[in-house]
């Protein structure tokens, strides 16, 4: 199994189950099986309730497995105490309105918080609050600001670089972009990108949104009811588009105009998802029609 | 950890105990601690705590949430009863250097742990089986005529609804900053204790900034839809007692009643 030795995190038969036992039981996550290579850019949707939080925040090891187990380069994290705290480290989890968490005094000292939880030596941190700072764009006037006088989405950005900041081996995110507007969100989308690039870290966002999933993912994974629905490329999961339609989910509105076109009759494939895919079919179509 | 603060949780149901007006619920709860206090004896502790087993099994929550909202009592339990059992003078059992235990100490502690555990274990029960509305509802009626006395009963009672419904929220919000910081690398868990409450600083400020905006945001709302007090406020749902509160109050009289007249006796 050789391309096993590349998944840096995998999750086997997992379920949870929150408050077992009262009657407010609740099985969230529905034994899930699925790994992630290393270098993916992966996005997770699903509807409302379907777990996707759920199941993030056993990645790190904030919510222990009812039963399964979680890997991280092949090593169970729920071994050993250390082992948990580790997976603490090597999987950056971006909660939902992550600035919330904004505490320090300074955008300097909360960016700075949790490379100092790592133990990091002092030029270090402070390489990395400024190389990430700067990569979601704050200037170097920002750092010795409070965060409780920034905007909104300038907090986005300095909760963002938090994670940033302590370099995990897999970023995990959840609704980076819910409550922005959309230069806001775009901005995101870029840092997310960017940082992509630079590290060539595991990432694996969650959205409501199947346009930017489309946009931005390698890999799509769509959850329902605490299960797996699909897992593929957006290519294979667009073009069961109909079904994902069928399970209350969007799909990007390219591929609902393009749903349409062939239920009128058109011989179009259906598994597009982005403009200039939906473009060059057309192209191409009209130059056959012209022939 | 801190699932396992139950108080104001409400578990809806259909039992007789969920179908009591709150008022009647209340006024028996009050007795019943009058009764808990007042009681002496073995007898006596006996049947209150068979009164209360039995209304329990009645509401239909599971024991193990009553067991539960215990939990936080444990440490104060386990301190009363040690400095009972050490400090109450009387006919010596055993001493070593300034320790001595005597009868009338363990007596004592068993005493005042029994009286502590029903106590806590009655109130959830309350709080189990009414909902916060109906309880500060409940409240408000039974101290309305202090109304006559000028004491502002409908402020407190909405302050007190309010707090109590905000209870789980700022639980759950606690909890997700404590995930967030986690997530951060933050360490709640190790450390001495000074160590530990400076690990608070992270989870404690995002709390009172989020507490203070949804404060904030709850007075404006409640301003905009010309909340003014309870002044000629009229309500949707009044409170009227039935015949399970003749009989649940009648019962819960006879059985608190029987307890502590055997303790006089005895
Ligand atoms: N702390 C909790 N205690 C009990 N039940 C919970 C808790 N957190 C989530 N749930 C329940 O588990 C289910 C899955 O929730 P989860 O937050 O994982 O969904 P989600 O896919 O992230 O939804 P959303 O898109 O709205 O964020 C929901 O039905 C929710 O009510
Ligand atoms: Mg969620």
């Amino acid at each position: 199994m050789e391309h096993d030795t590349t998944n840096v995190l995998t999750v086997e038969h997992l379920s949870h189950v929150y408050s077992p036992g009262t009657p407010f039981e609740k099985k969230a996550v529905d034994d899930v099986s699925f790994s992630a290579r290393k270098g993916e850019f992966i996005g997770l949707i699903g509807h409302t309730g379907s777990g996707k939080s759920t199941l993030i925040q056993h990645f790190n090891g904030l919510l222990a497995p009812t039963s399964g187990r979680v890997l991280i380069n092949g090593e169970d994290i729920f071994q050993s105490k250390e082992m948990t705290r580790a997976a603490r480290f090597a999987v950056g989890l971006v909660f939902q309105y992550p600035e919330y968490q904004l505490f320090e005094e300074t955008v300097y000292a909360d960016v700075a918080f949790g490379p100092k939880n790592m133990g990091l030596d002092k030029e270090e941190i402070d390489r990395r609050v400024r190389e990430n700072c700067r990569i979601v764009g704050l200037s170097e006037s920002a750092l010795d600001k409070s965060p409780f006088e920034l905007s909104g989405g300038q907090k986005r950005r300095v909760a963002l670089a938090g994670i940033f900041a302590m370099e995990p081996e897999v970023m995990v995110l959840d609704e980076p972009m819910a409550g922005l507007d959309p230069a806001g969100c775009a901005d995101v989308f870029r840092f997310i990108q960017e940082y992509h690039e630079k590290h060539g870290t595991t990432i694996l966002f969650v959205t409501h949104s199947m346009e930017y999933a489309a946009q931005m993912a390698q890999r799509i994974v769509v959850m329902q009811r605490g299960r797996i629905l699909m897992d593929g490329t957006p290519e294979q999961v667009f073009s069961r588009a109909q079904e994902l339609l069928e399970a209350g989910l969007d799909v990007p509105q390219v591929t609902r105009v393009f749903l349409e076109l062939k239920r009128r009759g058109l011989p179009v494939d259906t598994g597009v998802y982005t403009m200039e895919q939906a473009a060059a079919q057309l192209r191409a179509m009209k130059g056959g029609a012209v022939c | 950890m801190l699932k396992d603060i139950t108080l104001g949780q409400y578990f809806p149901g259909t039992s007789p105990l969920h179908r009591m007006d709150p008022r009647a619920k209340l006024l028996i709860l009050i007795f019943y601690i009058v009764a808990i206090f007042v009681c002496n004896g073995l007898i006596p502790y006996a049947i209150c705590a068979a009164g209360l087993a039995a209304v329990i099994a009645l509401s239909r929550i599971s024991p193990k949430l009553i067991l539960k909202s215990l939990k936080p009592v444990v440490f104060i339990v386990i301190f009363t009863g040690v400095l009972n059992v050490l400090y109450t003078p009387g006919q010596e059992l055993w001493r070593w250097w300034i320790f001595k235990i005597t009868l009338e100490g363990i007596y004592t502690a068993l005493t005042m742990i029994v009286r502590i555990l029903l106590l806590v274990a009655s109130t959830s029960l309350l709080t189990y089986t009414t909902s916060p509305m109906a309880l500060t509802d409940g409240l408000e009626r039974l101290l309305g005529p202090l109304k006559k006395l000028h004491v502002p009963v409908h402020e407190f009672a909405m302050m007190m609804s309010i707090a109590l419904r905000f209870i789980p929220t700022l639980i759950e919000e606690t909890e997700k900053i404590m995930s967030a910081q986690k997530a951060r690398g933050a360490d709640f868990d190790s450390g001495n204790i000074f160590r530990r409450a400076k690990a608070l600083v992270p989870v404690l400020v995002p709390l009172f900034v989020s507490a203070f905006r949804r404060a904030d945001e709850l007075a404006c709302a409640m301003e905009c839809r010309l909340y003014h007090g309870g002044v000629g406020r009229t309500r949707l749902h009044t409170l009227r007692y039935g015949r399970v509160d003749l009989w649940g109050g009648l019962l819960s009289v006879a059985v608190c009643a029987a307890a502590i007249a055997l303790s006089r006796l005895l």
